[in-house]
């Protein structure tokens, strides 16, 4: 019987290493290409690893990536931020009160959750266009800090983990709304709110079409838009191409590393 | 109505008026747009003149229309299946516990982080033909090179690929939280009554699971749809338009030709395709 669970076990890690393999095995590769001291012009290059820096400080030097990253950072930290702050100020609304109109409300959410971006990016990308907003951070804010996702999110988070007496008790005790908002209820779902600010992240950290649309100037682009556009010298140089990849990807991998426990239990949420 | 209660629905509408403005400036009010100029010629200069369902007729007499709808269809047929069928298998691997397991779970779920574009950039480079990692690989083990993305043959299947690798990512977790509502117990009751592990799969885990898949498959469905990022990026609709799907039609014709009209009409056409399945989804969720 131990002798089988063994070989059971055994054939549990092999497979458990060949996915790993897969799933991790294109990362390292681009990491490989990455810090490669030699040209690489094909695969077979990338095994005697020449380790060097100089790529990445070439590509900070010589390309704009700099300023591609500041401008990732700029719009997902104010949709990541105003985001998860909008959406439960609704949520909460949606959760634990009573108004003419919620219904109403309540569709208005759900209808714009069910919306694929297409519905909207046109004339969205002429009003904008017409505002003087293209190449401006703007689209990016009106866009991405409304999140009907993170308000249905939220709210279910909410029925479940703030108590309507404790609400109730507040309000007999003389604490105003605004107050109760801030002192009892954003405490209490602060874990769904890193939950919601990590999908946000995530979601705008990566969002290209979006961004390939509303920005049309070199110094706009967002890392996507970016790294997708790399071109000519730049791109035969596969070295480049990589350590710029490298520098888009590693904010989302470092992100993954501190907060996967939230991620997953966000996923998990969605299907509730 | 006492004056208290109608305080607080203000301060109720106060709350919700950020989302509700947002809403309206940039989904309700250019969702209207889209529908109205989809029967217009409009092309950015002048006045948009009515010309009925002229640019959906339009629509289906272009071949290449039919290619990207045919695409993206495609698309959908290679990637949701394997999407589901790996996802729900690595969620049984992975449901137990081992030494490691938790390190190897969070590996699995890695691409699913990671945006689109630069997993395409990375993967149009190991799918090279000559000098990319897979086919050099390929060669090592005596296999002969395989014309990952400059085949029309092969080029969306190559796509799937991708797709299919961050979306078992996803799935996965989705499958695990299924299996870990069914509980332990039912499976060592079918052990007793002598089920092996394969039996119980089949018998008990699938039919079990059959909720989660589907709605998992929508998801998955809704996404496919959706493609355009792997396309633009590993093969810029080719070779001979083989990875041109309706999502790179609707951006050529609004963004490139700046035909505002046509390109509405494809948006109407997708949303209609997502939101039924959107629909669908929701009502699967509240049935169960």
């Amino acid at each position: 019987m131990t002798a089988v669970r063994y070989t059971k076990n055994i054939l549990i890690y092999v497979c458990l290493i060949i996915l790993a393999v897969i799933f991790a095995g294109p990362f390292i590769a681009m990491f490989l290409v990455a810090f490669q001291a030699n040209p690489v012009t094909s695969a077979r290059d990338i095994f005697n690893l020449n380790f060097t820096l100089s790529n990445f400080i070439r590509v900070f030097n010589e390309s704009r990536l700099a300023r591609w990253f500041l401008n990732s950072v700029i719009t997902t930290g104010v949709v990541t931020v105003f985001g998860t702050f909008f959406s439960s100020l609704s949520a909460y609304v949606m959760a634990k009160k009573d108004f003419p109109g919620k219904e109403l409300i309540f569709w208005l959410f759900l209808a714009v959750l069910m919306f694929p971006a297409h519905a909207w990016i046109i004339p969205m990308f002429i009003q904008m266009s017409r505002m003087g907003l293209v190449n401006t951070y703007w689209p990016f804010f009106l866009s991405g800090t409304s999140s009907a996702f993170g308000i249905f999110l939220l709210r279910q988070y909410i029925e479940q983990n703030v108590v309507s007496d404790i609400l109730e008790a507040a309000r007999i005790d003389g604490c105003g709304e605004f107050r109760t908002y801030f002192h009892i209820v954003l405490p209490t779902i602060i874990p769904g709110l890193i939950t919601l600010a990590i999908f946000l992240f995530i979601q705008w950290w990566g969002q290209f079409m979006f961004a390939l649309i509303m920005t049309t100037s070199g110094d706009m682009y967002t890392l996507p838009v970016g790294v997708a556009l790399i071109r000519g010298v730049a791109q035969s140089n596969l070295r480049f191409v990589m350590a710029t990849t490298a520098v888009a990807v590693l904010p989302s991998i470092v992100v993954f590393i501190f907060f996967q426990n939230y991620l997953m239990r966000g996923v998990v949420m969605q299907l509730d | 109505m006492t004056k208290g209660k109608r305080l607080e629905w203000s301060i109720c509408y106060l709350f919700l008026l950020p989302n509700i403005i947002l809403y309206l400036l940039v989904r309700l009010i250019p969702f209207g747009s889209t529908i109205f100029l989809s029967f217009t010629d409009w092309q950015l200069i002048g006045a948009p003149n009515f010309i009925g369902l002229q640019n959906f007729i339009d629509m289906l007499q272009y071949p290449v229309f039919w290619k990207a709808f045919n695409n993206t269809l495609m698309f959908a047929v290679y990637t949701v299946p394997l999407s589901i069928i790996f996802g729900l298998l690595m969620a049984v691997l992975v449901n137990r516990d081992l030494p490691g397991m938790k390190f190897f779970r969070s590996l699995y779920f890695l691409p699913y982080v990671t945006s689109v574009v630069f997993v395409a950039v990375i993967w149009r480079w190991l799918f090279a033909t000559d000098t990319g990692l897979i086919n050099v690989l390929l060669e090592r083990a005596g296999i002969a090179a395989i014309p990952w993305l400059s085949s029309p043959k092969w080029a969306l299947f190559s796509l799937a690929i991708v797709a299919v690798w961050q979306n078992v990512s996803f799935n996965m977790l989705v499958f695990l939280a299924g299996l870990q509502g069914i509980g332990k117990d039912v499976y060592e009751a079918a052990t007793i009554d002598g089920a092996t592990g394969v039996q119980s799969f089949i018998y008990m885990t699938v039919p079990l699971l059959k909720p989660t898949m589907t709605v998992a498959a929508i998801m998955t469905t809704i996404n496919s749809f959706q493609v355009f990022d792997l396309g633009y990026v590993m093969t810029q609709g080719g070779p001979l338009d083989s990875t041109y799907t309706l999502v790179y039609y609707l951006y050529d014709f609004g963004f490139r030709y700046m035909e505002m009209g046509h390109a509405s009409a494809v948006a109407v056409v997708l949303f209609l395709m997502i939101f039924s399945l959107s629909i669908l989804q929701r009502v699967l969720l509240r049935e169960r």
